[in-house]
């Protein structure tokens, strides 16, 4: 292969890494403000398959010259770049400050959709000029496959390192800069000129000077005290001037994942509601597992009002350093709080199946704001949290509802209730959390001169409404979501 | 919200001791957002003292706290119009309630609206290329 070859095929396979981490970024920048749901993933792998296509069709149309894929490789670069500060000025635009969530979910969709069209599809299309314009300047009987081979090999590359090392280690901004060096770099393999180098030049030093990514305007009497991008997620801390803070993920608008008050109870949210629950099995020091730990908002009360031995299960590692540092759960893990990071609730709760050791299993898993994994409220994972239960334990779950007869909240209940034979729901007063309890107990009285005593009385028991079982094989759940946001947004 | 909501106490003109109860059973039912609770209250003071302001105010309380803004607006508005002066407190901060919520609607409304244009103008720039690239072709 001479020279030019190889030349070629470096910029073919940078081509194929920058576009594969052109859709993984794309994702990454819109998370803080509109979330990772499987819309917005939808939305991002349209618009990106659609440009390159639309790329192959131009690019194959055009007379090849060395000359012109350099231009190309560089616009892309350049465009590309154009997005981290794009972002910070259209996700205001099409998402106002203060919204409420439910109000919000069709705006993230079309937002998204929008932004992610204007920011990526423009480089991404460029992107797709590469391979036609590479295999005929090198018109060989293999350059078809050898070219294709390359791209495919350049996207495998970057869907292992840019989420798994770059982002975690750079942040998305400087990950996206350094692509686009790079890929304005591999130009100058095809032609050397000083206005490339000035190019390559200022996206490293864009790279280098790019400001972390902290998401969207802090709510009222808010700061942001620390924002990270973790393996899994954006996450961030905001600090009230009363000395509050509230755990954020992704797409934040009005709620929270996880509190720190500095007191035993969280001043009547649900988390509170949630420890109640611990109380039902009459157990000195209950052994209560939580799946979902975030920030570990509920453990004070668990330890304040029963003494309770808990363990968290948290799958976002980089979520736990940051509550570490910034929401005081090292200060829980020195009280006796068992931290389990890095592992699926799933898999766990498939594991701990039979030990029949927990007498309280508390589920508050979500994924963004309001996206209940579907693994962890099937009839399946039902069975394996019953079976991790000591005789007389309960199950209590947290489920984000606008009302009795919301779809979620009504297809996992009647999921509970066809596995452990019965169940009860309780509406935290004026806040979008029902509490399931499975089986059927009676919550209101059981927290009676204890700490929790008034969130127990902050509590009404809701009439539930027939739903779908939800089996793993059938993962309606996204759907039922999708509804319940829908009335919420329709009233 | 709470403290104006127990406020109306204050206001309740005094009649029986069963329309005491009513008017505290009502009020207890807006603190907990318990409708039913409040209908069956409303109907029994409504038979006896007609249509009071106040529980218009808390009728709109009820709406407000269960998401039913206009509902709420609506009776807040109607309550205003023959509410005498010792509810104009309570009646000022929820005109500033029912502001704020519609200038947020306003946001809302706007927000939507550019998300739909950005929907459209997205699924026009990724379709409509090939419109363009099938018409040449057939040219050719």
């Amino acid at each position: 292969m001479n020279r030019t070859g190889v030349a070629l095929g470096l910029v073919v396979f940078v081509g194929g890494f920058a576009s594969l981490a052109f859709e993984l970024l794309a994702v990454r920048l819109m998370a803080p403000y509109f979330g990772t749901t499987p819309a917005i993933w939808t939305n991002v792998i349209a618009v990106v398959l659609g440009a390159l296509a639309l790329g192959y069709a131009v690019g194959g149309r055009m007379a090849p010259s060395t000359g012109m894929l350099v231009h190309v490789t560089m616009g892309a670069a350049v465009l590309a770049a154009l997005a981290p500060p794009g972002i910070v000025w259209l996700a205001p635009f099409f998402l106002p400050e203060g919204l409420m969530l439910e109000d919000a979910s069709r705006i993230l969709s079309g937002g998204s959709l929008s932004a992610s069209c204007l920011l990526f599809g423009p480089p991404v299309f460029l992107l797709g000029w590469i391979a036609p314009v590479a295999i005929r300047l090198e018109p060989s009987a293999s350059a078809a496959g050898r070219v294709l081979a390359l791209s495919t090999l350049g996207g495998l590359l970057a869907v292992f390192v840019i989420n798994r090392w770059l982002v975690p280690q750079w942040g998305s901004r400087t990950t996206l800069y350094a692509t686009s060096a790079v890929l304005a770099g591999s130009s100058l393999c095809l032609r050397f000129s000083p206005g490339s180098i000035a190019c390559v030049t200022a996206l490293a030093v864009a790279g280098f000077l790019a400001p972390a990514v902290t998401g969207t305007t802090p709510p009222p009497g808010g700061r942001i005290a620390a924002a990270v991008e973790t393996p899994v997620q954006f996450a961030r801390v905001i600090e009230f001037d009363d000395g509050r803070r509230w755990l954020q993920v992704n797409e934040a608008l009005d709620s929270f994942q996880s509190v720190q008050s500095g007191a035993a109870t969280t001043g009547g949210l649900y988390y509170d509601a949630l420890a109640v629950a611990a109380g039902l099995t009459g157990a000195s020091s209950p052994r209560v597992v939580i799946l979902g730990l975030g920030a570990g908002s509920v453990v004070p009360a668990l330890h304040a009002a029963w003494g309770a031995r808990v363990t968290g299960i948290e799958i976002d590692k980089g979520l736990l350093n940051l509550a570490r540092r910034e929401m005081g759960l090292a200060e829980l893990e020195a009280a006796g709080l068992q931290v389990v990071g890095g592992w699926d609730a799933r898999v766990f709760l498939d594991r701990a199946a039979g030990l029949n050791h927990w007498d309280v299993v508390l589920f508050d898993a979500y994924r963004n704001q309001v996206d209940i994994p579907w693994t962890l409220v099937s009839g399946e994972a039902f069975q394996a949290a019953k079976a991790a239960l000591a005789p007389g334990g309960v199950l209590a779950l947290n489920i984000g509802a606008l009302g009795p007869a919301d779809p979620v909240l009504a297809a996992v209940a009647s999921t509970a209730r066809s596995v452990f034979g019965s169940v009860a729901a309780y509406a935290v007063r004026d806040q979008r959390n029902v509490l399931l309890v499975a089986p059927d107990r009676d919550l209101r009285q059981v927290a009676d001169g204890t700490p929790l005593e008034a969130a127990a009385r902050n509590l009404r028991r809701l009439h539930l409404v027939p739903g779908p079982i939800l089996r793993d094989d059938q993962p309606i759940l996204e759907t039922l979501q999708a509804e319940s946001m829908r009335r919420g947004r329709d009233g | 919200m709470t403290g104006v909501v127990l406020a109306l106490l204050l206001y309740i003109p005094v009649g029986g001791q069963d329309t005491q109860d009513w008017q505290r059973l009502a009020l207890q039912a807006v603190e907990e957002r318990d409708t039913e609770g409040f209908e069956q209250a409303a109907r029994q003071i409504r038979t006896v003292e007609g249509d009071p302001p106040w529980l218009r105010i808390a009728e709109g309380d009820l709406h407000w706290w269960t998401g039913r803004h206009h509902d709420a607006m609506d009776a807040w508005e109607a309550a205003a119009a023959t509410a005498g002066p010792r509810l104009a407190a309570g009646l000022e901060e929820r005109a500033r309630m029912a502001a704020e919520r519609r200038a947020y609607e306003q946001r809302l409304h706007t927000a939507r609206r550019r998300a739909r244009a950005g929907s459209a103008c997205a699924g026009a720039v990724l379709v409509l290329p090939w419109l363009a690239l099938t018409r040449r072709r057939h040219r050719s």
